[in-house]
């Protein structure tokens, strides 16, 4: 469905950001980009959306379903966004307009993005929200962003991200900015999501186990190039790249991640 | 109101008691004025002060309190004139050129350079020549002088607050533009708006009494406190100086008061986004 080919980012004359990037994500799949600060797994999310910093130069194509989305503009650029990707970033808190109330996030969304009538739109935020595990929607729904604590926000955002049905998620380290519990929470409901609508994902994260847990396969990036692509058990027992042993030796001992909410020593 | 007194502190509050008078004696014009400002008496020509005549009356005998008392009209009416005009486009072309940066930012910003280029005043007797002398014109004129300072500075900040993940990531859930603009973005740079209009009060004050102290802005025999400033000089040479010193001193105080509180409103503004 999502085809990176020979993707390329530049910035300036000589800070190669992205180098020859290739990567395919199916319906419904979820891929794991994998790899320390820098290495250029947010650029590559960055770029399906057009935001990568100005004055980059990129090469390569990036298609989603056939449609060519580094090529689309204006109208066009919008309704991809609100409709067929959507993205969670890292930081919640940074999202959201501090000045307005949850609902108006969620009804903005799916009013002025997808068109949805606004009546429609309040009934389902409460909807969305029940979706993503809250009970007391009523009063997360007229709370301030302030008012919530981080993993509170950011399933606000997932239930922002899963409202207009899209095909394809991009996650940017979801769930770094929370602590060890809420982050399993999280990440649960969010894989949660992804299979009741059968959402394909691009899952960033510098985390080896926790992609290992969610993702159908990993793709491991250093220095802006793909040095290795498999399945979670092939990167565990059998890693080609010297890059990827040296993570997979790294990681703190003894720690496996499951989506029960919570981690087992 | 208690946090507003704060915010003002003591001298803010006595601008703002200047121009409450000030705008209370332009509302209640008739009520307040004690004579018919345009009409005099040659008879009463160049009086002191009296109980009849408070401030003396200038050389065609009117009196100078009434002429004073009507002439804040237009001496408000003027920059308020200017400033909701200057305020309402260059916040608009700023937010648009932001919006679409790019080319549509550099066309922009050069069409403010060049108007950046021209002298006020210039520019407003320029429009007063080809329209003729009237307040509207001269405002009219003035208003657009001043609007590449208006976008200007709503442009730096609006810049700034566009890259801001706020209004990035409604971007990316696919809002229209014009949307995250009016609703997000807008809001934001509201309280550098309104501080920038009344800084621009000031300086329109300023120059539409000179244009009219020239003759080219409200025309004689209409009370304004430029053209009584330019009335008295002859006033002046023969030894009566009431009325050209405090049509003055009616200018400069109200221009101070306004400059003030703008000041406290925009520490105000800056103190309320670092909080």
């Amino acid at each position: 469905m999502l085809d990176i080919t020979t993707l390329s980012l530049t910035i300036g004359p000589d800070r190669q950001i992205l180098r020859d990037v290739s990567l395919s994500v199916a319906a419904g799949e979820a891929v794991g980009l994998v790899g320390e600060s820098g290495s250029g797994k947010s650029m590559t999310l960055r770029s399906i959306l057009q935001i990568e910093p100005t004055g980059s130069e990129v090469t390569g194509s990036i298609t989603l379903d056939d449609v060519d989305v580094r090529a689309l503009r204006g109208e066009e650029l919008r309704r991809m966004r609100a409709n067929d990707v959507s993205m969670i970033a890292q930081n919640p808190h940074a999202v959201l307009n501090p000045v307005l109330p949850v609902e108006r996030y969620l009804i903005e969304g799916m009013h002025d993005a997808q068109g949805q009538p606004t009546r429609t739109a309040r009934l389902r935020a409460g909807e969305l929200l029940e979706q993503v595990g809250i009970d007391a929607v009523d009063r997360v729904l007229r709370s301030y962003p302030h008012q919530l604590s981080g993993g509170m926000l950011q399933r606000v955002v997932i239930a922002g991200a899963i409202a207009g049905k899209p095909r394809l998620m991009l996650a940017d380290e979801p769930t770094t900015a929370l602590d060890v519990t809420t982050q399993a929470e999280v990440m649960a409901i969010l894989d949660e999501c992804r299979h009741e609508l059968g959402m394909a994902m691009l899952f960033v994260t510098h985390d080896l186990d926790l992609a290992a847990a969610v993702c159908d396969r990993i793709a491991v990036m250093k220095d802006g190039e793909i040095v290795e692509i498999g399945l979670p058990e092939q990167l565990r027992d059998n890693p080609q790249h010297p890059y990827t042993r040296t993570l997979m030796e790294s990681r703190p001992a003894g720690i496996t991640w499951t989506l029960e909410g919570d981690t087992t020593p | 109101m208690k946090q507003f007194a704060e915010r003002m502190g003591t001298l803010g509050l006595i601008a703002c008691g200047i121009i409450l008078v000030v705008v209370l004696g332009a509302l209640l014009a008739p009520i307040i004025a004690p004579y018919d400002p345009t009409i005099g008496s040659v008879t009463q020509r160049y009086q002191g002060m009296s109980a009849e005549h408070w401030f003396g009356t200038d050389q065609a005998g009117r009196d100078i309190f009434s002429r004073l008392v009507w002439g804040a009209r237009s001496s408000l009416t003027g920059p308020l004139i200017v400033v909701v005009i200057t305020a309402i486009f260059g916040t608009t072309i700023a937010l648009t050129a932001v919006w679409f940066g790019g080319f549509v930012d550099s066309a922009l910003s050069r069409v403010l350079d060049l108007l950046f280029a021209f002298p006020n005043l210039l520019l407003a007797m320029l429009a007063i020549a080809v329209f003729g002398p009237s307040l509207t014109t001269a405002a009219l004129a003035l208003a657009v002088a001043y609007i590449p300072y208006s976008a200007r500075v709503v442009r730096s900040m609006a810049m700034r607050e566009r890259n801001l993940p706020y209004i990035r990531s409604p971007e990316l859930q696919g809002i229209p533009g014009a949307v995250i603009t009016v609703r997000h973005l807008l809001p934001n740079v509201a309280p550098l708006i309104v501080t920038g209009a009344t800084i621009n009060f000031g300086f329109a004050m300023i120059e539409l009494a000179a244009l009219s102290f020239l003759g080219l802005g409200v025309q004689p025999p209409e009370a304004d406190w430029g053209l009584m400033v330019s009335n008295g000089q002859q006033s002046l040479l023969n030894g009566y100086p009431a009325e050209s010193v405090l049509a003055g001193l009616s200018i400069v105080i109200t221009v101070a008061a306004v400059g003030y509180v703008g000041e406290r409103l925009g520490g105000r503004a800056a103190a309320g986004r670092k909080a």
